[in-house]
């Protein structure tokens, strides 16, 4: 007996021992993978995700005045029947968290420098250099300023961002399942405030006007010297966006001074050295910080497409605007559709429009009577400075030790203590080499004690975007959005607008620092576009471009505005506004203007062919070089020929199912590198030109030294550099493909789309797959190198039109819109990438706009309904 | 005679008790054994739909509790969580699309989507093995139960 139970005692202690060790090991991660226990047990985590919501849900909300009524239709797109914009902003704020709740909750960690608090010690880097860039911070000032203000509008733009945070919050409390994304990362989303709404445009902001540029033009004119500057980064066949400014002069080449090499010294060239050996290794650390990097990598291709064609040119007889804005894509993409009604009788707000994830104002859309887009204008509104350091304390500034000014932010960390970091300031803004002199502990950088480095951007400022776009979306004429569009700091952009009345215009908006440039060295370019001596006191803003005094276009006779990142305005404007490396090259802009001055009668679906077009300038005004040296060749092999007669053929369609543009962009891509790269690389340059500039030189200087291969004893010509480059392309292709039966060479094939899920997880990605166009058509992919090491690869392009809209002013119910993604962050949601086929198919979706009550939204229409009551 | 009638009397019915008793005994152990894992089924239910995960091994021990041996405690536990886990994940699979989620967290795990229906075993694996563990210790606990009432 005795011996039983001490069996028996035994097998329940091991049963004890192995259910505790059970119990814990489903409790805690190991590694990326969650706690297995909560992840994976049926009924809850991932058993409870919603994949959609709910067919009909009904709510109480004691934050609501009136009931509020939202509908979503078969996109997932809400339109949202309300008494109150406040109580609209409540709705919006909660459809929105219940749709892309993660993507808000990152969006905000990454620009409040939070990530650490949940992924650990390994986000610091991040987290530290987010807060040096002062985005929280101005955010909170600007909030306090909006907050204190006794203009009644801030206060009415107050009230909502704080209802807007109570919508998010009253999804947040009552959920019933978290994201699949949280359940990995093991964490729950913090509530919403309305700064968390302002440092989403501060992330905006530094998505479309942060950057080293300056440090990159230093380089080149370090390597290059200021003649080969100028021929090789100026800017041919640009047309003003403005109309009233004269044309472009390229030789200008947007250097606010004259500049010749013999005026610059030995000594100063040591000094130009010098700066550029220091920012170099700079920029290599900051290189090193992967968000930062992610960031300096998507701002290559930023850039976007707006146009408004004016009555003369419609069918209609009424505006059509267009806007399609450039971004890097991800799932969900960054834009989030939804109709606002404000059903009060006293009331005609009706508004559609594109909305960031985390902010309750449209930044593109329409009313019922104005309409807006944007693109991005390149304003340099971002200037280095550099100092001598003294110690941790002060450093020089007009002769005199001057003493940092400090702030101090407290960095929650995951599994760890928070960390308190201290941002240095000098007068002109925040320290950041301060940062990587933290990394010299760990080895990883060099000390920048004697070269301090910081920076002032015009976020380092109060703004009011959320004014500007709320007189926008409030607008009923030309006057109305003028005066709203002097509230518009930053990101400053180009923004096009129309109206029902059959007015049309352009401007380029934003806060444009004027310069003090009168104490500058003579080898400066000036007008913030090379780094300053801080010490000295050079580039010290000592104010801005007045509003009245930006370029713009209203109603030109060409009936007809287009933008696509181009240069702003002709050589008879007075300021120069533009960052020379930030304007495009200018094909997009030919395209459009081309396309749009041949023709009277546009309507909707000529717009959609616009938006959707592939036809390259760059093919269509080079490949007959091409062709014309080949035939020069005697003997041609049978491949050659029947490359020639593709190419022949051709209509210069960047065409996923041909293969003339895989052959044509193979061999631009080797005739660039070909024509350039030996100099350059000798001469030590950051970069090789564009492809603007190589047609420029091919069309107009067969003999230019920059064709010649300075590694060979002949001199070549540009028609030797084709021949080459060609046969170099036949042979990659050849070798790609595997077979010389060139209809096989598709372009689809090597130019496609991937587009990654916020969180980099593969398995939540969509693609790759092929697609037409290149980064220089009107409906651009963001491509990436399809020749690396003598070899032809495949680009995984992840960018392009972030959205696509067509207005049509003649009636608005007819306009149009299309995102690449989906309106819900779910993956198995029907809405995680409905409208991302939709878009690859070139298809677009209507808006239901004329639906302005609740009775006019039509019951086929509906998918699901939110009833939201007041009360308790 | 009469005496040895008596005897045999008692006898017959001493062997009839016995009978008895072990009939009696082989009924009450056949309905511990539907019984147990019936209840153990219908708690693990409940605790799903709760849903806190760790009571499932609370579930298993119920079960246990209709057995002093700590084997058929254990097949309790595991019949009846892991009935209850397989038939929760069943009636998931074929009305949501939770499986397509579960594969794709399969594929962010093991680096390749396809593989969700072994994420699907391994959970109902769990399932059986903590029902197994709580059945044990439930069937323990009634083991000293009854030691201590002897």
């Amino acid at each position: 007996m005795e011996k039983i139970t001490r069996n028996i005692i035994i097998k329940f202690s091991v049963a004890i021992l192995i259910t505790i060790i059970l119990l814990v090991a489903l409790s805690i991660p190991f590694g990326m993978i969650p706690p297995l226990g909560k992840f994976l047990f049926p009924g809850g985590g991932v058993w409870k995700i919603d994949d959609d919501v709910k067919n009909k849900e009904i709510l109480k909300a004691t934050e609501l005045e009136e009931d509020v009524t939202i509908f979503r239709d078969k996109w997932g797109i809400p339109h949202i029947y309300g008494y109150s914009e406040k109580d609209i902003a409540f709705a919006l704020g909660y459809v929105q968290a219940q749709d892309r709740l993660f993507q808000m909750d990152m969006a905000r960690r990454v620009t409040r420098g939070k990530l650490s608090e949940v992924i650990g010690s390994d986000a610091l880097d991040a987290d530290k250099f987010s807060l040096s860039k002062l985005k929280e911070y101005w955010a909170l000032e600007s909030l306090n300023e909006l907050k204190e203000s006794t203009d009644p509008i801030d206060q009415i733009i107050y009230n909502e961002l704080l209802s807007y945070s109570a919508g998010i919050n009253y999804y947040i409390k009552n959920m019933k399942s978290l994201p699949l994304e949280y359940l990995f990362l093991n964490f729950k989303p913090d509530l919403w405030s309305p700064v968390d709404t302002l440092c989403f445009i501060k992330y905006m902001s530094e998505m479309l006007s942060w950057g080293y540029s300056d440090f990159t033009n230093l380089w080149l004119f370090d390597s290059l010297g200021i003649d080969n500057y100028r021929e090789l980064f100026s800017l041919p066949y640009q047309i003003p966006i403005t109309t009233e400014y004269g044309d472009y002069n390229s030789s200008e080449l947007l250097l606010s001074r004259n500049i010749n090499q013999k005026d610059i010294s030995e000594a100063q060239e040591k000094t130009i050295s010098e700066l550029s050996n220091l920012f170099s290794r700079f920029i290599k650390d900051v290189e090193k910080i992967p968000l930062e990097k992610e960031l300096m990598d998507g701002q290559k291709f930023y850039g976007s497409n707006n146009w408004v064609i004016g009555g003369n040119k419609t069918v209609s007889t009424k505006p059509i605007l267009c806007n399609d804005m450039h971004l890097g894509h991800d799932l969900p993409g960054i834009w989030y559709e939804a109709h606002l009604i404000n059903i009060d009788p006293l009331s005609d707000f009706n508004v559609y429009g594109f909305f960031l994830a985390g902010v309750p104002f449209p930044i593109v859309g329409h009313n019922a009577y104005v309409g807006w887009g944007m693109t991005n204008t390149g304003f340099d509104v971002l200037d280095w400075y550099y100092y001598k350091g003294i110690n941790e304390t002060h450093y020089w500034y007009k002769g005199e030790p001057k003493e940092y000014t400090l702030l101090e932010f407290e960095i929650p960390i995951k599994n760890k203590e928070a960390e308190i970091f201290t941002v240095k300031n000098t007068v002109h803004g925040p320290v950041l080499t301060e940062y990587v002199v933290d990394r010299v502990n760990t080895g990883v950088a060099a000390d920048y004690l004697n070269d301090v480095i910081a920076c002032k951007w015009i976020s380092h400022n109060v703004t009011y975007e959320t004014r500007a776009i709320y007189g926008w979306s409030h607008s009923k004429n030309r006057d109305d959005f003028n005066e709203a569009s002097n509230y518009f700091g930053t990101p400053a952009q180009n923004i096009v607008y129309a109206d029902i009345h059959g007015e049309i215009g352009i401007r380029p908006t934003g806060k444009v620092p004027i310069r003090d440039d009168s104490n500058i060295p003579s080898w400066h370019f000036g007008n913030g576009s090379l780094p300053y001596n801080g010490s000295e006191g050079n580039g010290e803003w000592i104010g801005y471009v007045p509003f009245d005094f930006l370029p713009v276009s209203e109603n030109p006779n060409q009936d007809y505005l287009v933008s696509a990142n181009q240069v702003s305005a002709g050589s008879d404007y007075q300021y120069h506004l533009q960052h020379p490396l930030a304007i495009d090259n200018g094909y997009r802009s030919r395209r459009l203007n081309d396309i749009i001055s041949a023709k009277d009668d546009f309507t909707v679906e000529d717009m959609k062919n616009v938006q959707l077009d592939v036809y390259s300038i760059k093919a269509g005004n080079l490949t007959q070089y091409l062709i014309d040296a080949i035939l020069t060749i005697s003997f041609r092999t049978d491949l050659m020929q029947d490359v020639i007669d593709v190419l022949n053929d051709w209509d210069y369609q960047m065409d996923k199912e041909e293969a003339a543009p895989t052959i044509f962009y193979v061999w631009i891509e080797i005739f660039q590198e070909d024509t350039f790269t030996d100099e350059m690389h000798n001469m030590g340059s950051p970069r090789i030109p564009d492809h603007a500039i190589l047609e420029y030189l091919t069309r107009t200087n067969a003999s230019s030294t920059w064709f010649d291969d300075i590694n060979t004893p002949e001199i070549e010509t540009r028609d030797d550099i084709i021949k080459s480059s060609f046969m170099k392309a036949l042979v990659g292709l050849e070798d790609f493909f595997g077979t010389e039966d060139i209809t096989q060479w598709k372009w689809g094939i090597i130019n496609t789309k991937y587009i990654p899920h916020i969180t980099d997880l593969e398995p939540l990605a969509y693609g790759p797959v092929g697609v037409n166009g290149t980064e220089d058509t009107v409906n651009p992919v963001y491509r990436k190198s399809i020749w690396k090491n003598n070899n032809v690869t495949v680009s995984l392009g992840s960018g392009g039109a972030s959205e696509r809209m067509i207005i049509d002013f003649n009636n608005l119910n007819n306009s149009v819109s299309i995102i690449p993604s989906g309106q819900r962050n779910v993956s198995t949601s029907k809405h995680y990438v409905d409208q991302l086929e939709m878009y690859l198919r070139g298809e677009y979706h209507t808006q239901y706009f004329a639906a302005d009550s609740i009775e006019k939204f039509q019951d086929e229409w509906i998918e699901s309904t939110i009833l939201f009551k007041a009360g308790d | 005679m009469s005496e040895k009638t008596a005897e045999n009397r008692n006898q017959e019915l001493k062997v009839k008790t016995k009978i008895l008793l072990s009939h009696i005994k082989d009924v009450s152990t056949r309905r511990a054994n539907v019984l147990g894992p019936m209840v153990c089924f219908l708690v693990a239910l409940i605790f799903v739909l709760i849903p806190v995960w760790h009571l499932a091994v609370l579930a298993g021990a119920i079960g246990g509790l209709f057995h002093t041996k700590m084997g058929r405690g254990a097949l309790t536990g595991l019949i009846g969580v892991g009935s209850a886990w397989i038939l929760n994940i069943f009636i998931e699979l074929i009305s949501t699309n939770v499986y397509s989620m579960i594969d794709q967290i399969g594929g962010i795990i093991l680096g390749n989507l396809g593989f969700g229906w072994l994420f699907i075993i391994v959970i109902i694996l769990l399932g059986i093995a903590l029902g197994a563990l709580g059945g044990s210790i439930g069937s323990g606990i009634r083991y000293f139960i009854e030691l201590k009432k002897e």
